[in-house]
């Protein structure tokens, strides 16, 4: 069996490469192609928008945040616990005069907070205490306090004894030696 | 609408498809689907599987089709990505053939860095079967032992014998230099004449 293995080889090649694509190849390419065109203009169109979106969800959000730090505090009855946790009852909680009062104390100094605590205490609300049948507080007189006086610290003069006089050192004289033999 | 363009350079229609003409890019796959399709089934070797290789490739390069610069022509980028694309589907098929064929490493004529290729495999273990279903025509005789050749061998030998390709495309393609692509096909054809030499052919040069 004799043959040219060259042109052997080379017709073996081309008989296995002799298929051809089949013919819808760029139809579908093209389909695919127009549909990722589409996804991707639909896409830049959210993009575009996107930013503007975004602005308007964070303008509601700030103004949804503004309202609600401009609404006024709605006034809670403080609970205070003696011992046993007994809640007290909400007519004898401080009216919301006294609340702002003793807040506004609470950011001063400490004379100021005391003058702002006793203010505050006299204005309970009559009219809330009398609805709980206890009788109301009477207006305290305002505490006076006696003006401090200015005592001197300064020590008084000190008195230094004077010193033993020392009594003269008196050393005998020193035995001479005996003599040795 | 643009449709067939044979006057129209593969730069201005690669132009015109970067601008959005999807059939611009159309008329680009019309020319180049067959030089894409053999690419394809060199490298995979089943018509199926190069046809969606192919497809993919076409779509591939579609969607990086604003990267292209022109640096290189664009048959030469488009087979780059082809070639690419077959290779990561024969790594697939040769995973999915790994787990089915218990794997029989060595044998004559094989290359210290070449790795075991099962398709090569399925096809050399039928190859008695085979002959005895095939003519004796020689090119018949050929084609088994043209897909047993190592990979590297197997593709600079098919792609430069399907005619479809010049040696500077397919070196670019295979990513390696042109005198390497040459020695792949020679010594591709010496391997294969030393196989019919054993199967009693001579040859006549």
């Amino acid at each position: 069996m004799s043959a040219d293995f060259d042109e052997a080889i080379d017709g073996a090649v081309r008989e296995m490469l002799d298929v051809e694509p089949r013919a819808d190849l760029r139809d579908r390419v093209v389909a695919s192609a127009s549909r990722r065109n589409h996804r991707v203009s639909v896409a830049s169109a959210f993009g575009r928008n996107r930013v503007l979106v975004c602005a308007a969800a964070a303008a509601i959000l700030l103004a949804v945040f503004v309202a609600r730090r401009s609404e006024p505090v709605a006034p809670q009855a403080p609970v205070v616990a003696h011992g046993d946790d007994v809640r007290l009852p909400s007519a004898i909680a401080p009216s919301p005069a006294i609340e702002v009062s003793m807040r506004a104390a609470r950011n001063t100094s400490a004379p100021a907070r005391a003058r702002a605590t006793v203010a505050a205490a006299s204005l309970a609300d009559n009219s809330d205490v009398a609805l709980a049948g206890i009788e109301p507080l009477k207006r305290i007189a305002p505490i006076a306090i006696a003006p401090i006086t200015q005592d001197s610290i300064a020590p008084a003069g000190l008195a230094m004894s004077p010193l033993n006089p020392i009594s003269e050192v008196q050393i005998a004289p020193l035995t001479p030696p005996d003599r040795r033999n | 609408m643009a449709t067939e363009a044979p006057n129209v350079d593969d730069q201005a229609l690669v132009r015109r498809a970067q601008a959005g003409d999807v059939e611009a890019f159309g008329a680009l796959v019309e020319r180049h689907r067959r030089a894409v399709f053999r690419a394809a089934l060199a490298a995979v070797r089943s018509p199926t599987e190069a046809d969606e290789v192919a497809q993919d490739a076409f779509i591939t390069a579609f969607q990086k089709l604003d990267g292209f610069r022109g640096d290189a022509a664009f048959k030469t980028w488009l087979l780059a990505i082809a070639w690419r694309k077959a290779i990561d589907r024969r790594k697939s098929m040769t995973r999915w053939v790994q787990r089915l064929v218990t794997p029989a490493r060595g044998g004559e004529g094989r290359y210290d860095n070449e790795e075991w290729d099962p398709m090569e495999r399925l096809s050399a273990g039928d190859r008695t079967h085979e002959d005895e279903l095939m003519t004796s025509d020689l090119r018949a005789r050929l084609k088994p032992l043209i897909a047993a050749l190592p990979k590297k061998l197997r593709d600079a030998l098919l792609l430069a014998g399907s005619g479809d390709y010049s040696y500077d495309e397919i070196s670019q393609m295979l990513g390696i230099p042109v005198g390497t692509l040459k020695w792949r096909v020679s010594e591709a054809r010496r391997v294969l004449k030393t196989k019919m030499a054993a199967m009693g052919y001579t040859d006549v040069r």
